[in-house]
C-alpha cells in the first residue's frame, strides 16, 4: 500500500477520471488501486444510529459490526458474538463476545460497548429511528468483560435474528443519549473490516482494511465516490474509474450486459415503489376516491419506460413470506373509477372531474434524486389528465422534502419507495404511531396485527398476521402500491468472488478479491 | 438697435495653468472679425465661452458678455463672478445654463473646427438639417436651405451619411446647420483647415456672403491671408492674451511684438511658397 | 453575407412565431405519453420519432419555443431597462448616484452570470418569468458597461458639442442622439446575444437536474436533458433539440454581427 493511491484525484468527470485511472494503473501495481464504488449521494455522516439512506446503511456495513450478521443463505451467524445460550423459557440470553476484537482506534472491544449501545438506543433522548430495534430487550446486563446477559420483555425464539444492529464504542461517548450532532458522525470508529481514513473534498470517503482482520488477499482499500450525475456512473465503470455500481440504471443494462470488462449481479431487494396519499386532506380521506384514483392508474404503463420488475399488491414483495398472494394487484379499470367518482359526488365537466365547483387536482410530490421519478410522474400526469384529473408535479430536494412531506404535510400524493432489511418490518410505515407513517394511516385492526407480529415468538402466527396486514392495507388504499424493480449491481470483471447482500450490500466484502 | 456681440474679461484656468487671461472680442452685425494667433493661444476657448461651452465652473469665468440681437439683450455671464465669490454657483448653474440655451443656435451659431466630426456620424444629412430647421421653427425645406449654402444639387446630398461627404461639402452642411435657426452671429472655428485652396476660396466666399446678409462672424484662423480676404477687423491672441486689435486693412502695421512675429512667420511661408 | 443574414433572421422570426403560436398549436404536451411508442425511429407518424416516454419529438420541438421566447423577451426588457438606464446615467450624468450605480453594477458583474442565475433558480424555483428576470439582471452590468463606454466616448465627440452649440438640450442629446441614433444597434446586438445566451442557459439549467423549464412543458434544453444517457433507438430525441439550439444561437450571432457591421460602416 502506498500513500499516493489514497490521494487519487477522484473526480466525477470521465475525462479527468479515466486519465487519472489510466495513469494510476500504469504507475502502480494493480493491488494499490482502491476498490471504488459509486453512490448517487454521498452519506453526509457515518453513524449507524442515524442511518436514513441506503448509502449510509451500506457504508455502516463496512465500518461497523453487529452481534450477529447474515451468512450467504441469509441465516443469522455470529459476528461480534462468539457463542450464546438461550434460557429454556426464552426470556434470557447470555452472549459470549469475541475477545480478539479491537476498535479502529486501538481500544479493546468489551461487553461494556454492547450494554452501552443497547442503553443508548433505549434512551428516550436518543432521537434515532433505529431505536425500535431494541424495544424488545428489557435490559442488558454486564456479566464480565466479555459476557452480556440480555433480558427480554417476552419469550423469544430466535433473538439472534434481531441482534444485527451495529455496536458503538462506549469509550467515545460521554453519556447514553447519543445525539445526531455529536462529533462521532465525522470521526466514526467501528470494529468492521474497514476503517474510515478520510472524508475527502470531493465528497468521497476513503476506507482501509483493518490489518490483521480478514484475509490479506482481500480489498486493501475501499473508496466511496459520489457520482451525482447518474448518466456518468456506467461510463465511469467502463472507463475503469470505478470498480462497482451499487445499482445499474435500467437504461444502462443493455450496454453493460455485453461489455467484457463488466459483470452484472442480479440481486433481490426488499424495496417497492408507491404513490402515497395525504389521508388528512379532502377528498383523499375518502376510500372510494382513493380507490377510484388507483383504478385510473395504468401501473404497467408507468413501469414500462423505466425498467422491469414485479407489480406489488401490498406492503410485501411477491418473494416475501408475508406476501398475501390472494390479494389482487391494482388493475387499470377506468369505468369502475368513473362509477366510484360519480358515487362520491364528482361530475365530469369540461373533461375534468369536479365536485362543488372544485376541480380534482393532485399535487404530486417526488424526490429529485429518486431515479426515474420524472418519467413516472410525467407519465402519471398524462394518464390522469386523460382521465380528467389535473396533476401538479413537484420535484423536491432533500431539505424541502423533509419540510414538505414530514413537517408541513403539504402534498396530495407522494411518489417514493421504501426499502427494507431482512426483518421486512412495516410497523413504522403502517402503525398509527409508526415513525415513518407520514400518510396518516390508522387502522386499529392493522395496529393490533402489527403489534402481534412484533411480539409473537411463533413464526407461523407472525406470517398469518402480516399476510392479513398485507390484505387490509391493500383494501384501505393509503397508497397505490406500484412495483419492485429488478436490481442489478455491476462490477468490474477484475473483481472476483462477489456475493452481494440484498440490503447491506457489503456484508461479505471480506471474500471479494481484486486483480 | 444694431446687433452686437461683446465678450470681455474672460479668464480660463486649468489647475495652475492659465489658458486665457483677460480674453475677449467684439463683433458687430455684418462684420467679419478675425481671431488670429498660434495654436494654443486660446482662440477656440474664447469663442466657445460665448456659448457657455464650457459654462461657468471653477477656473472659468467671464467678467462681461453681452449679446444684443433681435431687440433682445442677453448677458449670460452676468453675476457669475459674484456667485463664485460667494460660493453660490451650484444653485446658480441651472439658471446660467438656461441663459446660454437662449442664445445657442438661436442667436449665435457655432461652426466647429472639424466639420465632418461635427455631424452625427449615424445620421443622414437630411435628418440633421431637418432637426436643425425644426428646432428653430425655420420655414422651408432642407433642400432650400442647403441650396442657400451654395450646393448646386442639394437633393443628391440629403440621403448621404457624413462619411460619404467630402471635406468641403461637410463644411457647407455644417454652415447650413449653424445658421439654420436664423443666428445673427456665427463663430467659425478654422472653417478652411484641411481643405484644398479652391474649396477654401469657396468657403470664404460663403462666409463673406453670409456677413453680407447682416450676420456678424468671428473667424478663427491662423492663416493671415484669409484675414486679408474677408475680415474687417483682426484680433491677435498670444498665450491666452489679446495682444492687439486693429482694422484688417491696417494689419501690417501691428505694433505688438507677438503680432509682428506672427506676421513675419506668415511672410516667410509666403516667400517660400513663391520661391 | 446577405444570404446568411436572411437565413439567420428567418430562423429568429420562425422561433419567435412558434413561441407566440405555441399555446394555439393542436398538441397537448401533458397527455402525450404513449408507453406503446417508446423510442421509435422517425416515420410518417412521428417525423423525428419519439422519446423514451413515447412522446413525439417533432411536436415537442415545435412547442418548445413557447417556453423560452417569453422569458427571452422578458430578459431583454429587463437587461435593456436596467443596463441602458445605468449606462446612460453613469456615462452622461455622473455624480454620486452614478458612482453608486457603477459600484452596484461592478458587484453584480463580479458574480459569474451563470452562478447568479442558478442561485436565483434554486432559491425561488424554476419559473419561466424568473429565469427571464434573473438572466436580464445578470446580463445588465455588461450592457450598462457597454452603454457607459459608448456614451462616455460620444459625449466628448465634436458633434455632441456642435449639437449643444446648436441649442439642443441635454435630454434630447442623451436620449435621442446618443442612445437612439448612436446606441440602438449596439443595444440590439446585446439583446440578440442575450436571447441566445438565455437559450444556452436554459439548456444548462435543465441538464443540471430540473432547474430549467419543468417537464412536461417542453424546452429544447429539457428535451436534451431528458433524453441524455438514454440508450433508446431514436437518436433524434437528442439530435433534434441540439441542432435546434445550435441553429438558433448561430442565428442570433449572425444577425447581431450584421448590427455590428452596420454600426461600423
Amino acid at each position: 500500500m502506498t500513500m499516493s493511491s489514497s490521494r487519487c484525484p477522484c473526480r466525477p468527470y470521465p475525462g479527468a477520471g479515466s486519465l487519472a485511472a489510466a495513469l494510476l494503473a500504469f504507475a502502480l501495481p494493480a493491488s494499490a488501486v482502491p476498490f471504488r464504488y459509486a453512490e448517487d449521494l454521498a452519506p453526509g455522516i457515518v453513524h449507524p444510529l442515524y442511518t436514513t439512506t441506503m448509502a449510509e446503511a451500506r457504508i455502516s456495513e463496512l465500518v461497523f459490526d453487529g452481534l450477529y450478521t447474515d451468512d450467504p443463505q441469509l441465516a443469522s451467524t455470529p459476528g461480534l458474538a462468539l457463542s450464546a445460550g438461550l434460557s429454556p423459557d426464552g426470556r434470557e440470553m447470555t452472549v459470549r463476545l469475541r475477545e480478539d476484537v479491537t476498535w479502529h482506534d486501538g481500544a479493546p472491544f468489551t461487553a461494556r460497548d454492547v450494554v452501552f449501545t443497547i442503553q443508548a438506543m433505549k434512551d428516550a433522548s436518543t432521537l434515532s429511528t433505529e431505536s425500535g430495534r431494541v424495544a424488545w430487550i428489557d435490559q442488558a446486563v454486564l456479566v464480565d468483560a466479555h459476557t452480556v446477559r440480555l433480558v427480554f420483555r417476552q419469550p423469544e425464539r430466535r433473538p439472534e435474528d434481531k441482534l444485527h444492529f451495529k455496536i458503538l464504542p462506549a469509550h467515545l461517548f460521554p453519556e447514553t443519549p447519543i445525539r445526531r450532532t455529536g462529533t462521532f458522525r465525522h470521526r466514526p470508529v467501528g470494529t468492521g473490516p474497514y476503517k474510515v481514513i478520510s472524508f475527502n473534498e470531493d465528497n468521497s470517503i476513503t476506507m482501509r482494511a483493518v490489518s490483521g482482520e480478514g484475509d490479506p488477499a482481500g480489498l486493501a482499500e475501499v473508496a466511496m465516490r459520489e457520482v451525482s450525475d447518474k448518466n456518468y456512473q456506467a461510463k465511469l465503470l467502463l472507463y475503469e474509474s470505478l470498480e462497482a455500481l451499487v445499482r445499474v440504471l435500467p437504461r444502462d443494462l443493455a450496454v453493460l450486459q455485453n461489455h467484457r470488462k463488466v459483470e452484472l449481479y442480479p440481486y433481490q431487494t426488499n424495496s417497492w415503489w408507491y404513490l402515497g396519499f395525504n389521508l388528512d386532506r379532502t377528498p383523499y380521506d375518502e376510500p372510494s376516491v382513493r380507490q377510484a384514483i388507483a383504478a385510473l392508474i395504468d401501473i404497467d404503463a408507468l413501469l414500462a419506460p423505466i425498467g422491469t420488475g414485479d407489480v406489488v399488491s401490498g406492503p410485501y414483495v411477491p418473494s416475501s413470506p408475508y406476501c398475501n398472494h390472494q390479494v389482487p394487484r391494482f388493475e387499470h379499470q377506468p369505468s369502475q373509477a368513473d362509477a366510484l367518482l360519480s358515487e362520491a359526488g364528482f361530475v365530469k365537466e369540461a373533461r375534468t372531474w369536479t365536485r362543488n365547483g372544485q376541480p380534482l387536482r393532485l399535487k404530486v410530490v417526488s424526490h429529485r434524486t429518486l431515479e426515474s421519478s420524472q418519467e413516472v410522474v410525467i407519465n402519471l400526469q398524462s394518464q390522469l389528465r386523460e382521465a380528467g384529473i389535473g396533476v401538479e408535479p413537484e420535484f423536491l430536494d432533500d431539505a424541502s422534502w423533509k419540510a414538505r412531506i414530514w413537517r408541513e404535510r403539504d402534498y396530495d400524493l407522494v411518489l417514493s419507495q421504501w426499502t427494507f432489511d431482512r426483518s421486512e418490518d412495516v410497523y413504522d410505515q403502517f402503525h398509527s404511531s409508526g415513525t415513518r407513517n407520514f400518510t396518516g394511516y390508522a387502522n386499529p385492526e392493522v395496529d393490533t396485527l402489527l403489534e402481534k407480529a412484533r411480539t409473537t415468538t411463533d413464526p407461523q402466527v407472525k406470517k398469518t398476521a402480516l399476510r392479513e396486514v398485507h390484505r387490509l392495507v391493500h383494501d384501505d388504499v393509503p397508497m397505490v402500491f406500484l412495483w419492485t424493480l429488478d436490481s442489478y449491481a455491476a462490477f468490474s470483471s477484475r473483481v472476483h468472488n462477489v456475493v452481494i447482500h440484498p440490503f447491506y450490500f457489503f456484508t461479505w466484502v471480506q471474500n471479494w478479491r481484486m486483480e | 438697435m444694431p446687433d452686437r456681440l461683446l465678450l470681455a474679461g474672460l479668464e480660463i484656468r486649468a489647475g495652475e495653468r492659465v489658458l486665457v487671461r483677460d480674453g475677449g472680442f467684439r463683433v458687430d452685425a455684418g462684420e467679419v472679425v478675425a481671431l488670429v494667433g498660434a495654436s494654443g493661444s486660446g482662440k477656440t476657448l474664447s469663442a466657445r465661452a460665448v456659448l457657455g461651452l464650457p459654462g461657468p465652473q471653477p477656473g472659468v469665468v467671464a467678467a462681461r458678455c453681452s449679446v444684443e440681437a433681435n431687440r433682445e439683450v442677453h448677458e449670460p455671464w452676468s453675476g457669475v463672478s459674484e456667485a463664485f465669490a460667494t460660493g453660490r454657483l451650484a444653485r446658480f448653474r441651472r439658471e446660467v445654463e438656461a441663459r446660454f440655451r437662449a442664445i445657442r443656435g438661436r442667436i449665435v451659431g457655432y461652426l466647429p473646427q472639424d466639420a465632418r466630426g461635427a455631424l452625427d456620424p449615424l445620421w443622414t444629412v437630411r435628418r440633421q438639417v431637418e432637426e436643425a430647421l425644426a428646432l428653430g421653427r425655420t420655414p422651408g425645406r432642407a433642400t432650400d436651405w442647403l441650396a442657400r449654402s451654395g450646393f448646386r444639387d442639394p437633393a443628391s446630398i440629403l440621403p448621404l451619411y457624413p462619411h460619404q461627404l467630402s471635406g468641403g461639402m461637410a463644411q457647407r452642411v455644417a454652415i447650413a446647420l449653424a445658421l439654420a435657426r436664423g443666428s445673427r452671429f456665427l463663430l467659425a472655428d478654422e472653417p478652411t483647415s484641411g481643405l484644398d485652396p479652391t474649396v477654401q476660396a469657396g468657403i470664404l466666399e460663403e462666409i463673406r456672403a453670409t456677413s453680407a446678409e447682416g450676420v456678424g462672424i468671428l473667424l478663427i484662423t491662423h492663416d493671415l491671408r484669409q484675414v486679408h480676404r474677408v475680415a474687417h477687423r483682426v484680433v491677435f491672441m498670444d498665450t491666452g492674451r489679446v495682444v492687439e486689435t486693429l482694422d484688417a486693412a491696417d494689419m501690417d502695421r501691428a505694433r505688438s511684438p507677438e503680432a509682428r512675429a506672427l506676421l513675419a512667420s506668415t511672410a516667410r511661408i509666403a516667400w517660400r511658397a513663391f520661391a | 453575407m446577405r444570404a446568411t443574414l436572411l437565413a439567420g433572421s428567418a430562423v429568429l422570426w420562425l422561433v419567435l412565431l412558434l413561441g407566440l403560436a405555441g399555446p394555439f398549436l393542436p398538441y397537448d404536451v401533458v397527455t402525450a405519453v404513449d408507453p406503446e411508442a417508446i423510442g421509435l425511429a422517425p416515420s410518417l407518424d412521428h417525423w423525428l420519432g419519439t422519446d423514451h416516454l413515447g412522446r413525439d419529438v417533432a411536436w415537442r420541438l415545435l412547442m418548445a419555443p413557447g417556453a423560452f421566447v417569453g422569458p427571452g423577451l422578458l430578459a431583454v426588457a429587463v437587461a435593456t431597462t436596467l443596463g441602458v438606464t445605468a449606462g446612460a446615467l453613469t456615462g452622461f450624468v455622473g455624480g454620486v448616484l452614478a458612482s453608486t450605480i457603477r459600484y452596484l453594477s461592478t458587484v453584480t458583474a463580479s458574480i459569474p452570470r451563470f452562478v447568479l442565475v442558478l442561485l436565483v433558480m434554486t432559491i425561488y424555483g424554476s419559473e419561466g418569468w424568473l429565469l427571464g428576470v434573473a438572466a436580464g439582471v445578470a446580463w445588465a452590468p455588461a450592457l450598462a458597461e457597454a452603454v457607459h463606454q459608448r456614451i462616455e466616448v460620444l459625449t466628448r465627440a465634436e458633434f455632441v458639442l456642435a449639437a449643444r452649440a446648436h441649442g439642443i438640450g441635454s435630454a434630447r442629446i442623451l436620449l435621442f442622439h446618443l442612445l437612439w441614433v448612436n446606441g440602438r444597434r449596439m443595444v440590439g446586438r446585446q439583446a440578440l446575444l442575450l436571447f441566445g445566451y438565455l437559450l444556452v442557459l436554459e439548456t444548462t439549467l435543465s441538464y443540471l437536474g430540473g432547474f430549467g423549464v419543468p417537464e412536461p412543458e417542453p424546452s429544447w434544453g429539457n428535451m436534451l436533458a431528458f433524453e441524455f444517457g438514454q440508450h433508446t433507438a431514436n437518436p433524434w430525441g437528442l439530435w433534434a433539440p441540439a441542432i435546434a439550439i445550435w441553429v438558433t444561437v448561430l442565428a442570433t450571432g449572425i444577425v447581431s454581427e450584421v448590427f455590428a457591421e452596420r454600426e461600423h460602416a
